[in-house]
């Protein structure tokens, strides 16, 4: 396994669709997470694909900061 | 000029350029196609992920060479014998002839012989010679998720402590020299036909130009690597601190000497070579 920080990948398959959240990957770089994202989800005719490092996403609500549902 | 001159076979060239043209092809098939095997044998990569990766790569490069040994067809057509399958006779550039001894030798291969492959490349992507512009942009997006691979690597090793780092210089510099070598020698034949019929856009000095402009921020500014390599204080333009000897070499195969893939590396193209690349067939 490789070690570093957790990414987040999204990736589309048609235009009209939005990207959606496919997978992680981890990975010590930028540039070696959008690799192996590519090389790892690769079954699916992707249209696009990106990774955004998961401490890059921006809380708006955090877990364990909620009261549960009613 | 030749702006406007199109060419569809072989048989629009004249016998130098279509001799310079196939030269070239056959030493981007055998190069691609060592590079794949390569690449193949890293399954004990220092991560799974990078395992995976390298895979994916093995199979890009497989399938450029593949493409580019389709390319030749028409050059025997044409009348060029085809070649003998002896190792003498391999055009792979050098630094694939023997297993690699490292996973450092891969990344110094990953990002130097790859780049030279896409350099070389791109300068044929408006070519006046049809059939090869028309296969160019999809090895080229293939070749940047190579180098996105390699840049990861290189910068993670250079970033990782003295003793990784100086490795790495090590391996790059084995290659350094004959991979700058590899972009072809100024003045050559070879390269005066395939510019003048507009079949490639710019000379070796202009490959080596654009190869060290895209690398030299890389290697020495982002990894910091102690290389033959620095950018003029004033116009800030990469320079090589070396000149390149040319003695032995030869312009065709694109080596200082013919004697292609060692044995064992030899058996296993041979093997290979058996199941023929049926290209559009």
């Amino acid at each position: 396994m490789e070690f570093g920080e957790v990414y987040e990948i999204f990736a589309r398959q048609r235009r009209v669709e939005p990207l959606k959240h496919i997978g992680t990957v981890v990975a010590p770089n930028e540039d070696l997470a959008a690799a192996y994202a590519r090389s790892i989800y690769n079954e699916e005719p992707w249209i696009e694909m990106r990774v955004v490092a998961r401490r890059h996403l921006i809380p708006a609500i955090e877990l364990g900061t909620t009261r549960s549902p009613a | 000029m030749s702006r406007n001159r199109e060419f569809s076979t072989p048989h629009d060239l004249d016998e130098p350029t279509r001799q310079a043209l196939y030269d070239l092809f056959l030493v981007l098939a055998d190069t691609k196609h060592l590079l794949g095997l390569r690449y193949g044998e890293w399954l004990g990569a220092p991560a799974i992920e990078a395992s995976i990766a390298s895979v994916a790569m093995a199979q890009d490069e497989f399938g450029h060479a593949r493409l580019f040994y389709g390319l030749l067809r028409e050059f025997h057509e044409a009348g060029i014998p085809e070649r003998e399958e002896v190792p003498s006779e391999y055009r792979n550039f050098e630094g694939l002839d023997r297993v690699w001894d490292s996973w450092l030798d891969f990344i110094a291969a990953n990002v130097l012989v790859d780049g030279a492959l896409s350099v070389q490349i791109e300068s044929l992507q408006n070519s006046s010679y049809v059939p090869v512009r028309r296969m160019v942009a999809k090895i080229l997006q293939e070749e940047a998720f190579h180098h996105q691979h390699a840049r990861g690597w290189l910068l993670r090793l250079a970033r990782e402590g003295a003793k990784p780092k100086a490795e790495l210089e090590k391996a790059l510099k084995r290659i350094w020299e004959p991979l700058l070598q590899w972009l072809g020698r100024p003045g050559s034949e070879h390269e005066r036909a395939l510019v003048e019929a507009g079949i490639q856009d710019t000379d070796s000095e202009g490959l080596r130009a654009r190869f060290i402009e895209r690398f030299g921020p890389l290697l020495i500014e982002e990894a910091g690597l102690d290389l033959p390599l620095s950018s003029d204080a004033i116009t800030g333009q990469w320079v090589l601190g070396t000149a390149l000897s040319w003695e032995d070499w030869d312009d065709a195969f694109r080596r200082r000497s013919r004697t292609g893939p060692d044995p064992e590396t030899f058996r296993q193209i041979e093997s290979f070579r058996k199941h023929e690349y049926p290209v559009g067939s």
